[in-house]
């Protein structure tokens, strides 16, 4: 999109083409361009994904569009193509809706929001001054404190807009200052939110808190962790995708391009890690926080595709941390996307590596660590165990790597394709007898968490590499805290 | 009497049509008598200057059109396939397939300017 207005303000007509399914994402991202009127000619989608495999197949849909196409690039401009007038977004600060009785109201309020697409289908809590002046209450920063601009839109999430989505979410004060960590990691410029929130592999993001505000407002780290029933998970998860939609501008089929929609899409997967019943440090001390810091993990995790894999566990079946740990290493080692042989600056899913996040029950992690492992030595096990050896590997695959490392040298590659510079010796030292590739980038990138009850569930979810920003995970220290005695 | 009669008459009607101004003044309070005042959750989105757009071509022939592939899956089959036809229905008009450079959401100036000084148009498909 971006290259037609660049050509268009060198004086030559431009046309983008899309399928008529995304033709209103394409016309969101010319408004955002400077070019509302950018003539985006559009084929039948229900056409061309099917026949796309071949020339042969896709001729029909490209010469059904060639009268299209040379209207748009012939048809003298319109007025308003030729002079558009700029948009003026009036923001009121507020919104008055008047009705024969209160319920009325509250039910005009309602359906007027999902009208405008300022709501996510459930019902909503009015944030009316007073309440969200009470939301406030559990900050003590600044109403006004930007926080950051929310993609793909980009409109400013300040406090008090976040406080008012909070509100909606039907969230409590004590819990704003952990919705608001989990926007300013959203909003870090290193996290690739456009991503997770627009694309249509239908992602996800897990929202993890550590440290003691966990406890104190009641969130649930145990049997039942991603499900409901429990506020503080819930209406936090809530409130970060009001926020998401209303500061993000957001909506389903128009940008979020989610092709089928994500599971706990209200919510996301808004849990606390297990603490109390883990062997080892918390997450967030295993990155360098302090105890008794509170913290709040984002990370984009796939919702079908990467979804989740569960290794073993569970009140039925018998098993073992050792069996478990065979299917981790089983499941993770077959993933060989990094030696898919790709196109270089081609988006192709089948040949990005993948992060891995591997959550584990209470007990199995409790048994890891009676046999000798911790958090960083079982990383480095998994990540060890994993490697696959270069005799292994057929020519393509090794062809693959090496295209791998030199374009990650060279320049011209999606960031998801992409190996760090601080890695590639480490994986050209193994392209040779007796070395063994990675299919990971690092230990790093497996990360470990304890979570659920007894019995429970060791799972993994995974995810590709990030391809608009550098990082699909983000810690934030909660801050600001006032009703709570963690979180200050 | 008769002076009486139309005085108590001009009275009645005084009198009911108070009544009458009164019941509807209460069902129009009634009508509308709760109001939610609530704040906007919207973020303030950017201004965004405004580029306008180039001047239409009066005619394809003896131009030079672009096709260029954003190199998604299908998009080139899609372009080399609208350059055949071109090809054999419109000779006049010349064309000229590139690959853009770089993934997707990258750009490519060196195209760009390519294209700004070769070109006449642009075809860029597809993008999804």
């Amino acid at each position: 999109m971006s290259g037609v207005i660049r050509l268009e303000k060198f004086g030559k007509p431009g046309i983008f083409v899309v399928t008529d399914n995304f033709g209103h994402d394409a016309k969101s991202s010319a408004d955002d361009n400077g070019m509302p009127t950018i003539r985006i000619v559009t084929v039948p989608a229900q056409e061309f994904y099917k026949r796309r495999i071949s020339r042969e197949e896709v001729k029909p849909v490209a010469v059904g569009a060639i009268n299209a196409m040379i209207d748009a690039l012939t048809h003298p401009l319109t007025q308003e193509e030729a002079k558009p007038k700029p948009k003026q977004i009036k923001m009121s600060r507020t919104i008055k809706i008047t009705a024969a009785s209160y319920e009325l109201a509250v039910e005009k309020f309602n359906q007027s929001f999902l009208d405008n697409h300022w709501g996510d289908g459930l019902p909503l809590i009015p944030p009316t001054p007073k309440r969200v002046k009470w939301m406030l209450t559990g900050t003590g920063r600044s109403p006004q404190e930007v926080i950051g601009t929310v993609a793909p839109k980009n409109g400013t999430a300040t406090i008090e807009k976040i406080a008012i989505n909070a509100v909606m979410a039907g969230a409590k004060p004590e819990y704003l200052p952990v919705i608001i960590a989990a926007m300013e990691g959203l909003t870090d410029k290193k996290f690739d939110l456009l991503h997770v929130m627009t694309s249509s592999g239908s992602f996800n993001l897990l929202i993890m808190v550590n440290g003691p505000i966990a406890k104190e407002i009641n969130m649930n780290s145990g049997i039942g962790f991603l499900g409901h029933g429990w506020r503080a998970n819930n209406t936090i998860g809530r409130a970060v995708r009001l926020s998401l939609v209303n500061l993000g501008y957001l909506w389903p089929a128009e940008n979020d391009m989610a092709l089928i929609g994500r599971p706990s899409s209200h919510t996301f997967n808004t849990f606390a890690e297990n603490e109390e019943n883990s062997p080892w440090e918390p997450y967030h001390v295993s990155l360098g926080y302090k105890k008794e810091d509170s913290c709040v993990t984002v990370s984009t995790v796939g919702s079908y595709e990467g979804g989740m894999t569960i290794y073993g566990g569970g009140a039925v079946a018998l098993w073992s941390a050792r069996s478990i740990l065979e299917q981790i290493i089983k499941d993770i080692s077959s993933d060989r996307k990094m030696f898919a042989l790709f196109k270089r600056g081609v988006a192709n899913p089948a040949a990005h590596p993948r992060k891995h996040i591997i959550m584990l029950h209470p007990e199995c992690a409790i048994e890891l660590q009676r046999l000798g492992y911790t958090r960083e030595s079982l990383q480095k096990y998994l990540y060890e165990r994993t490697s696959v050896p270069y005799e292994e590997l057929s020519p393509e695959e090794v062809r693959a790597i090496q295209e791998r490392i030199e374009g990650s040298v060279a320049g011209g590659m999606i960031l998801s394709d992409i190996i760090p510079q601080n890695r590639i010796t480490v994986f050209k030292e193994t392209l040779k007898p007796g070395g063994k590739v990675p299919v990971v980038i690092s230990p790093e990138e497996i990360h470990i968490i304890v979570a659920g009850g007894i019995p429970g569930y060791t799972f993994g979810i995974s995810y590709i590499k990030a391809p608009y920003a550098p990082t699909s995970n983000q810690i934030k220290l909660i801050r600001g805290a006032t009703l709570t005695k963690a979180g200050r | 009497m008769k002076k009486r009669i139309n005085w108590l008459l001009i009275g009645m009607f005084f009198v009911m049509s108070l009544l009458v101004g009164s019941v509807a003044g209460t069902l129009a309070v009634g009508a509308e008598e709760a109001k939610i005042t609530v704040l906007n959750p919207r973020g303030q989105p950017p201004s965004v200057p405004l580029v306008p757009m180039a001047v239409r071509l009066d005619t394809l022939d003896g131009k030079t059109v672009y096709f260029v592939d954003v190199r998604f899956e299908g998009g080139k089959s899609f372009l080399l396939e609208m350059k055949d036809w071109f090809a054999k229905n419109m000779p006049k008009v010349k064309t000229v397939f590139r690959e853009k450079a770089g993934p997707y959401m990258d750009d490519d100036p060196k195209l760009w300017a390519e294209i700004k000084e070769k070109g006449d148009a642009m075809i860029m498909a597809i993008g999804h």
